[in-house]
C-alpha cells in the first residue's frame, strides 16, 4: 500500500516537473551579429549564402525570379537561396521560422500587428534603422508607406519609430475597376463624386446590366467593397490615425459607418450581383472579366491578368467628396524583414536593398505590377487599363495620399469586418452592429496592450 | 480516439495476459519483459502525444503572442467559453454538426445495412464500393467538389431550377442560414458510407438461424431489425459513434476549406477559431485552451460511449 502510494506520487511529482519544465518561453534569439557597423559594399563581403523565405505563384513568382537572377549577376559573391511556400502558409510560420536557428535571413513579412509587430516586439526582426540611413532608404519612398513599416521598439505604437521592414518593388493598392463598353452604352462619363457613382449605379440596374459584380464568400475578401467604400466617405487622416493608434480612438468617426451603410443600403437596392455571397473574390473577378456587371472592387494588376483584355477596362480614380485629394488603400505587395539572428546583416541589407532599387521597379513595371517607385521608371502607355492603374497611382505617390489597410488596426480586425461585411451585405447585421463589434475588438486590443 | 482506446485497453490486456499460476517472481518478471516491449512504443507516445498534451495545457493558462515574453492569466482562456459569443457560437455549431456526422449517417447506415442484408441485390458489392467512396478521398477534394456542387451556377442549383424550384435556388454555402446545413450534409455523405459497411460486416455475423426462428416466430422486417440486428450490432454502433462523433467535435477543414467559418460566423467550429488563434492572430494561451478542451470532450465521449457499450454486453 504504502509502496504503491510513494509510487504514485513519484509519478505525480514526475509529470508536474515535466509541465513545468515546459512553460512557454520568449523566442530566444541570439542577435550578436548586429554589431552596429554597416558595410554597403555588397561585393566585398566575401561568399555568402542568404535563405530568403518568399511567397510563391503566378506573377509575383516570376518576378521574384528574375530579381534574384538578376542580383546574382550584379553581385556573384553572394548566393540565394529562395525558398517559397502559399502566402497564409508562410504568414502561419514565420513566427516559428524566424526564430528558428536554420530559418530564413531574409523574408517576406506583413504588415500590422500580427506579423511585423508581434515579430518586431519580440525581437525577431533586425531594426533596420542603420541600413535605412546608410542606403538612404526613407527617402525612396512615399512617407505615407514608410509610415507603415514603422513600430517603435517597445512594441507598443505602429506608424512611428524604427523600420523593421522595406516595401520592395512592387505596390497593391485598391480599385474600383469598370467596363468601358458598358459604360458608354449607359452614356455614362466615369463618376467622380460619390453622388454620380450611385447615379451610374442606379441606371446600371435600370438598364438591366448587374451594376456591381463582386464575390463576397471569402471573410477576407469581403472586405474589399467596404475598405473601398470607407476610403470614399471618410477622412484619410482619420482612418491613418485610428489604424495607427494615434487619433481618438472613436471607428464610427473614420467613415465606418457612412460605408457600412452604403454598403447595406447597395446590396438593398439589388446593385450587386444576386449569387455575389455565394462567390468568392477570384468567381466574382472571372465573371466580371468575362463581361458580367459594370463596376467591381478589387486589388491592383487583377485585370492584367493573363488572358485578359486590358483594353476593355479602366480603373476609376476613386470618387471622393474632397474633390482633388488622390487617396488610395495601398501597401507593398511583399514587405521585407531581415531576421535578427542573421549572420549575415550587410549581405541580407544589400539583397533588400536591390530589391527596391530603380532597376527592380523597372522590372515590376515590365511584369505589369505597380512600382513603389517612379523616379528612373519608364511607364508604357498602351491607353489600356495598367496605363490608368500607374497613373493613379503616381498621382497618389506624388499627393502622398496612401491609407493604410484598414484591418490593421487590430489582430483581429480583419475577421471580425469581414465576418461583419458578410452579415450586413446579407442584412443580418446593422452598419451600426459592425462598427460596435469592431469597436470593441479595438478598445480590448489597445486596453491589453 | 485511438489513444483513449489504447490507454483503456493496455491494463486490461496485461492483467488477462498474466501468468495465471507460477511463483510470485516469475509473475513480476514477465511484467517486466511485457514493459520493455512496449518500451519503444510508449516512449514514442509519450513523445508526440503526452508531452504536447502537457505543453498545450500548460501554454492554456499563459497569454502569450507565441514570441514575446508570456503573462500567466490563470483560468481566463478557460471561462471564455462562457463569455465568448464566437466560442459559444462554435460549441453550438458543433452540437447541429454531430447530427449531421454522426445520428443521420448512423441512422441511413443502418436502414441500408437493414435493407441489404434481407435481401441479396445484383451488384451489392458495387453498391457499397461507391458509397464507401467519400471515405478514401482526401477532404481538400471533398471541399473543392463540394464548392462546385454547391456554388450559385453549380449543378444543384441548376437541378432545381429545371424543375421549375426556382425559388429554391440559393447560395448554399453563402447564405446564413443554409451554410451549417449545406456544409453537415457533406459531412453526412462522408461518413454515411463508412458507417454502412460497417454494419454490413456486423450484420453478416448475425447467424441466419435467429432470422429463420424471428420468422417462423411471426416476426416482421420491423420487429426482426429491432430485436435481432440492433442488438447484434452494439459493438459496431459504439465504434461508429465515437469516430463520428469526435470527427464532428473536430470539423477543420472541410470548414476552413469552404466557408472559413462564415459568412458573418455563422459556420465557426472549435477547431477553425483554434487555428485562426494559434497561427493568424498569435494567442497561443487561448488556442491551447481550446485544444484542451476539445480533447477532453472527445475523451469524455469516446469512454461515455463505451461503457454505454459495455453495459449492454452483459446484463
Amino acid at each position: 500500500m504504502t509502496t504503491r502510494l510513494l509510487r504514485r506520487t513519484a509519478v505525480a511529482a514526475a509529470l508536474v516537473a515535466t509541465l513545468a519544465a515546459c512553460a512557454p518561453q520568449a523566442a530566444q534569439v541570439d542577435s550578436s551579429a548586429s554589431t552596429g557597423t554597416v558595410d554597403t559594399d555588397a561585393a566585398s563581403l566575401g561568399d555568402v549564402t542568404l535563405k530568403f523565405l518568399d511567397f510563391s505563384g503566378g506573377n509575383d513568382e516570376v518576378y521574384m525570379k528574375k530579381a534574384i537572377a538578376a542580383f546574382e549577376d550584379a553581385y556573384p559573391n553572394i548566393t540565394i537561396e529562395r525558398t517559397a511556400a502559399d502566402f497564409d502558409q508562410v504568414m502561419a510560420t514565420l513566427n516559428l521560422r524566424l526564430a528558428d536557428k536554420d530559418g530564413p535571413d531574409v523574408a517576406t513579412i506583413n504588415n500590422g500587428w500580427q506579423s511585423m509587430g508581434t515579430l518586431s516586439k519580440g525581437g525577431l526582426l533586425l531594426n533596420l534603422d542603420p541600413y535605412a540611413d546608410a542606403y538612404g532608404w526613407r527617402d525612396q519612398m512615399a512617407p505615407t508607406i514608410q509610415t507603415e513599416h514603422e513600430f517603435t521598439t517597445d512594441g507598443a505604437t505602429m506608424g512611428k519609430g524604427s523600420l523593421w521592414g522595406t516595401p520592395g518593388a512592387r505596390l497593391t493598392t485598391m480599385g474600383v475597376y469598370y467596363n468601358v463598353d458598358k459604360l458608354d452604352a449607359l452614356g455614362l462619363e466615369a463618376p467622380t463624386s460619390v453622388e454620380d457613382f450611385e447615379a451610374a449605379l442606379a441606371a446600371a440596374k435600370d438598364a438591366g446590366e448587374v451594376p456591381i459584380e463582386q464575390g463576397m464568400q471569402e471573410k477576407t475578401f469581403a472586405t474589399a467593397p467596404l475598405f473601398l467604400l470607407q476610403t470614399m466617405l471618410g477622412d484619410p487622416t482619420k482612418i491613418t490615425d485610428f489604424v495607427y493608434g494615434n487619433g481618438d480612438g472613436d471607428l464610427a468617426g473614420t467613415g465606418m459607418l457612412d460605408a457600412a451603410q452604403k454598403l447595406a443600403d447597395w446590396s438593398k437596392n439589388g446593385w450587386f450581383n444576386g449569387d455575389a455571397s455565394g462567390l468568392d473574390l477570384e468567381a466574382g473577378r472571372n465573371a466580371f472579366q468575362a463581361g458580367t456587371g459594370v463596376f467591381h472592387f478589387d486589388y491592383s494588376g487583377s485585370m492584367a491578368e493573363e488572358g485578359v483584355d486590358g483594353s476593355k477596362f479602366a480603373r476609376l480614380a476613386l470618387p471622393q467628396d474632397d474633390e482633388g485629394a488622390a487617396v488610395a488603400v495601398g501597401a507593398p505587395a511583399a514587405v521585407l524583414g531581415i531576421a535578427a539572428r542573421t549572420e549575415h546583416p550587410d549581405a541580407a541589407a544589400a539583397f533588400v536593398d536591390y530589391l527596391g532599387s530603380v532597376e527592380m521597379n523597372q522590372l515590376a513595371v515590365d511584369s505589369g505590377m505597380l512600382p513603389i517607385r517612379y523616379d528612373g521608371v519608364t511607364l508604357p502607355d498602351d491607353g489600356g487599363v495598367y496605363s490608368t492603374e500607374l497613373e493613379q497611382t503616381d498621382q497618389v505617390t506624388q499627393h502622398d495620399g496612401y491609407v493604410p489597410f484598414f484591418d490593421w488596426a487590430s489582430p483581429n480586425m480583419l475577421d471580425i469586418l469581414g465576418g461583419q461585411a458578410q452579415l450586413v451585405f446579407a442584412g443580418k447585421s446593422t452598419p451600426q452592429q459592425l462598427v460596435d463589434a469592431a469597436q470593441a475588438d479595438y478598445d480590448d486590443f489597445h486596453a491589453g496592450k | 480516439m485511438a489513444s483513449a482506446q489504447l490507454a483503456v485497453a493496455v491494463p486490461g490486456r496485461e492483467r488477462t495476459s498474466a501468468a495465471p499460476a507460477g511463483s510470485r517472481k516469475g509473475r513480476r518478471r514477465r511484467r517486466w519483459i511485457g514493459l520493455v516491449y512496449l518500451a519503444p512504443g510508449l516512449a514514442l507516445y509519450t513523445w508526440i502525444v503526452l508531452v504536447p498534451l502537457g505543453q498545450s495545457f500548460v501554454y492554456s493558462l499563459y497569454q502569450w503572442d507565441g514570441v514575446s515574453a508570456p503573462v500567466p492569466v490563470g483560468v481566463d482562456n478557460y471561462t471564455a467559453f462562457f463569455s465568448d459569443p464566437e466560442l459559444v457560437a462554435a460549441l453550438r455549431h458543433v452540437v447541429v454538426l454531430v447530427f449531421f456526422f454522426a445520428l443521420l449517417p448512423i441512422a441511413l447506415g443502418l436502414t441500408s445495412a437493414a435493407i441489404l442484408s434481407r435481401r441479396r441485390l445484383r451488384g451489392q458489392s458495387a453498391y457499397r464500393w461507391v458509397l464507401f467512396l467519400p471515405q478514401v478521398i482526401t477532404s481538400v477534394v471533398i471541399a473543392v467538389v463540394w464548392k462546385r456542387i454547391l456554388a450559385p451556377a453549380g449543378p444543384l442549383n441548376e437541378a432545381l431550377r429545371a424543375v421549375g424550384l426556382d425559388s429554391m435556388a440559393k447560395s448554399w454555402l453563402g447564405d446564413t442560414a443554409w451554410a451549417l446545413p449545406s456544409l453537415g450534409l457533406i459531412g453526412a455523405w462522408v461518413t454515411f458510407g463508412f458507417c454502412m459497411v460497417l454494419f454490413i460486416a456486423g450484420a453478416q455475423s448475425i447467424p441466419t438461424e435467429l432470422y429463420e426462428a424471428a420468422r417462423v416466430d411471426g416476426a416482421g422486417p420491423a420487429r426482426e431489425f429491432f430485436s435481432i440486428m440492433l442488438p447484434a450490432l452494439r459493438p459496431q454502433l459504439a465504434v461508429a459513434l465515437t469516430l463520428t462523433v469526435t470527427a464532428a467535435l473536430r470539423t477543420f477543414d472541410l470548414v476552413w476549406l469552404t466557408t472559413q467559418g462564415g459568412p458573418g460566423s455563422s459556420t465557426l467550429t472549435p477547431a477553425v477559431l483554434l487555428y485562426r488563434r494559434a497561427f493568424q492572430n498569435p494567442d497561443v494561451g487561448a488556442a491551447a485552451a481550446i485544444g484542451v478542451v476539445m480533447a477532453v470532450f472527445c475523451l469524455v465521449v469516446a469512454v461515455l460511449i463505451q461503457r454505454i457499450s459495455e453495459r449492454g454486453e452483459t446484463p
